[in-house]
């Protein structure tokens, strides 16, 4: 039993099983990003030889404006909050 | 410089069917390509993240209403998930998904114990985040069916 308990924890199958990137979870914006730039500027690019630019520039804007966000959310959770806050 | 049609509806039908066939269609291949590898890299890059789990029409109804717009493939992946993976409950006779240590008998779909799993299921950050790239395929897609179906004139230059 314990035998089948660990071949089930160690076996990943792809597609099927989930990912263990718990701890990076953050990390999938970047290819959510790319893979969100890269059908949007597709179908809004004029010609097609400017879609690899567009295509960096949109994913590097969608990265920072959510470090921006998440930074702003930091910054209103941790000081702004503190000093509304009934003491 | 001549309009584009208002109307293409074999370009509508294709992109339907697949992300970025309806471009390919119309006449516009590498654009169809960019655009199909987009779609279905975020929609496989969710099922790569959370496992076959994330495309479930039953207990994610409202999150399969945007998956279902990436096409017949989503519906495909939903029908092999309810019928090959998941298992009958012994006592309420519903589908469910294996727990640990679970199988799945082949000739009837009722979950066996001691077995393997056909898939594990997906939770906490894994299936969210699964569940939202497939989605936002789904609603990217919805565009492109549009921009295949209904051309607009692009802008020239940068987008």
């Amino acid at each position: 039993m314990y035998t089948l308990a660990l071949l089930v924890t160690v076996a990943y199958r792809p597609f099927l099983d989930p990912l263990n990137l718990d701890r990076v979870w953050f990390l999938l914006l970047f290819p959510m990003a790319f893979f969100v730039s890269l059908a949007y500027k597709g179908v809004r690019v004029g010609e097609m030889k400017h879609l690899p630019r567009e295509v960096a520039v949109m994913t590097a804007q969608i990265v920072l404006g959510m470090i921006a966000l998440g930074l702003a959310s930091y910054l209103f959770v941790q000081h702004v909050v503190p000093l509304i806050a009934p003491k | 410089m001549d309009e584009p049609p208002l109307f293409r509806p074999l370009g509508l039908v294709a992109a339907c069917v697949l992300p970025g066939l309806g471009h390919i269609v119309n006449g516009e291949t590498k654009r169809g390509l960019c655009i199909g590898a987009g779609v279905l890299g975020l929609f496989f890059s969710g099922l790569l993240i959370g496992g076959i789990d994330t495309i479930d029409s039953r207990e994610d109804r409202v999150w399969f209403f945007g998956q279902a717009l990436v096409g017949p493939l989503s519906f495909v992946i939903d029908y092999a998930h309810q019928t090959h993976f998941k298992v009958i409950d012994p006592q309420t006779k519903q589908l469910r998904s294996a727990y640990p240590g679970e199988g799945r008998d082949p000739k009837n779909g009722y979950a066996v114990t001691p077995g393997m799993p056909p898939n594990i299921k997906s939770i906490s950050k894994m299936n969210e985040l699964g569940t939202l790239f497939s989605t936002v395929a789904g609603m990217l897609n919805f565009i492109v069916v549009l921009d295949a179906g209904f051309p607009s004139r692009r802008q020239t230059g940068k987008a």
